[in-house]
């Protein structure tokens, strides 16, 4: 299958750091790629330099075989879509326009949302658990109740590849579970690739095919979850201590107190 | 659809509302007129002295008032969604100031309407560059750095002012302060700001998801397929032109694009789509309304207009400012 998103040799560009080492990968149809790395390791930089809102210092990025560089924001939209880490709502707003703007990319200037658009935008406040709060008002909703509706926002998008900076934010247990498992069947059964940044270990091992661990010093390792989930990889990776268990669907780790090898 | 016939019903309460103010503004002044009156006077029926009223006298004027108060409405809500601030408005940040020093500089020159509302646009778009400039540096527009930059900008052209009127004093120097003030009794019916004024509602239409996309930030529009640069800049020019148009109409009226979109997004929400319209419409309604008492409260001295909307505003700013504390 032809790759969705083509990385080569793309560095990227941080203010104040040395160049870091170059990532070439291929993300296909039905991955989902896991960013790890220790705060300030680049990974929300790396996510929006993929969508086309930060310069690299090297390399290319190419959707569906094409440059992204130089494409009207609009097509890029319609390619790809992230969720960000944080959601600044500057104004008031209910739940239902929130979602609705996922649809912009595909509206003409002076198209008006059709009763189409709004069963997309329903529909994924349905999926998120947010259908019965569609008439709130954004300010007024809870941080993971936030989080949720900014999925919803990207569901509605409904892209071919998906970017979301630390999705499980502030998100209960199940809610966590029921966002990754939507992720694991829109890329397994729809086609759709994701790739996301993960604090947590064990769900990024549970849920992602692939993995890219990002250092603190630019270096960067990546490959298929099996490969790369070594426990002395994840302690170099964080400086923190870990133990090894092994569970029925893989390996999980567990914090040890102390400072990783 | 249920959004559809919501927008409509405001719009045509907002509509028959401010048709109510421009027959009321016709009718009061030093000699009242009845309904009838005016009416016979539009149709060209009724007294001299009726007819001289109306139709030379109080309705351009009312005219000129409805068009500057849509046009400042319009101004504050397009700079409120591009700063992501609802403390914007052209003239606190200064932007009335540059546009009038521009108007003031024609206007010493001599030179004709045209050149007066070309000049005052050129101020304005100075003042905003300045402005929105400095006060972007490297980093993210904060709303204190904002408001202080427009500030100080603002008292810079106010002391531009003065310093142009007291080095070319003339006979028309107190009529020339009052314009300053925001003053509508020189305003005579001209087409300018009514053009200005549907251009850009109409604009506004094609912009307007675009501009509600813009309000959850330049990161996210991009995302959603915004060309977050030229939106911004069209926006730029846009606020800039419908500024100049309303300063060389009525000088520096302030306020009005700070009153009128804040209270219509409580009411209407922030879809661009039906803000602007709603502004348009609603900012009018307040000049009118505005300038028929700052025209009769003391008569048969005027006050000028700006004096009214910024006892209006000044309360309604502090408030917003006080609530914004974090």
């Amino acid at each position: 299958m032809n790759p969705l998103l083509t990385v080569e040799g793309l560095v990227l560009a941080i203010p104040g750091r040395a160049r870091g080492m170059a990532l070439d990968c291929d993300i296909r149809p039905g991955e989902c790629w896991g960013l790890l790395g220790p705060n300030g390791a680049g990974k929300t930089t790396l996510l929006q330099t993929l969508a086309g809102l930060r310069p690299a210092a090297a390399g290319r990025i190419l959707v569906d075989g094409y440059d992204l560089h130089g494409w009207p924001r609009r097509r890029v939209a319609q390619r790809l879509g992230l969720v960000f880490q944080d959601h600044h709502d500057g104004f008031p707003s209910t739940v239902l326009e929130t979602a609705l703007i996922g649809r912009h990319p595909f509206l003409r200037a002076w198209d008006v949302e059709s009763a189409h658009d709004h069963e997309l935008a329903q529909r994924a406040l349905v999926a998120m658990d947010l259908g019965d709060l569609a008439q709130r008002q954004v300010q007024t909703l809870s941080g993971g109740e936030r989080q949720r509706l900014a999925i919803a926002t990207l569901l509605t998008q409904d892209p071919p590849l998906w970017l979301l900076d630390e999705p499980t934010n502030h998100l209960d247990l199940h809610h966590q579970v029921a966002v990754l498992e939507r992720i694991r069947r829109e890329t397994r059964e729809r086609g759709k690739a994701a790739i996301m940044a993960l604090h947590d270990l064990n769900l990024a091992a549970t849920y992602c095919t692939h993995l890219v661990l990002m250092y603190a010093d630019g270096g960067l390792c990546w490959g298929e979850t099996d490969a790369v989930f070594h426990v002395p990889a994840l302690e170099r990776l964080f400086g923190q201590a870990l133990a090894r268990i092994d569970t029925p669907g893989g390996p999980w780790v567990r914090p040890l107190p102390g400072p990783g090898c | 659809m249920k959004a559809g016939k919501r927008a409509f019903v405001t719009l045509v309460v907002l509509a028959g509302t401010a048709v109510a103010a421009v027959l009321a503004s016709v009718m009061l002044g030093s000699v009242r007129l009845a309904p009838a009156e005016v009416l016979a006077a539009f149709f060209g029926q009724g007294g001299d002295l009726a007819r001289t009223l109306v139709l030379e006298l109080r309705l351009p004027r009312t005219l000129a008032a409805f068009a500057t108060g849509g046009l400042l409405a319009i101004a504050g809500a397009l700079m409120q969604v591009l700063l992501r601030n609802p403390l914007a408005d052209p003239y606190v940040l200064g932007i009335s100031g540059g546009a009038a020093v521009g108007a003031l500089l024609a206007m010493i020159a001599g030179l004709s309407l045209g050149w007066v509302s070309g000049s005052a646009f050129a101020g304005a778009m100075l003042s905003t560059l300045i402005v929105f400039g400095l006060a972007h540096g490297t980093g993210s527009w904060t709303p204190t750095r904002l408001l202080l930059t427009g500030v100080v900008v603002a008292a810079g052209w106010g002391a531009v002012i003065t310093f142009l009127l007291a080095v070319r004093p003339s006979p028309e120097l107190p009529g020339m302060l009052y314009w300053l003030m925001g003053d509508l009794s020189q305003a005579r019916g001209s087409g300018l700001p009514w053009l200005v004024l549907l251009m850009v509602v109409v604009l506004g239409l094609p912009l307007g998801r675009s501009l509600n996309v813009l309000a959850r930030g330049p990161m996210q529009a991009a995302v959603l397929g915004v060309s977050v640069y030229r939106l911004e800049w069209a926006v730029y020019l846009l606020a800039a032109v419908v500024t100049a148009a309303a300063v060389t109409t009525a000088g520096t009226v302030g306020f009005v694009g700070l009153i009128v979109p804040h209270m219509l997004r409580l009411v209407i929400g922030n879809d661009q789509r039906l803000l602007i319209p709603a502004a348009a419409l609603a900012g009018g309604l307040l000049l009118t309304l505005a300038d028929t008492v700052a025209r009769t409260v003391i008569a048969p001295q005027q006050l000028p207009v700006g004096v009214i909307t910024a006892m209006l505003g000044v309360p309604l700013f502090l408030f917003l400012l006080y609530r914004s504390r974090t």
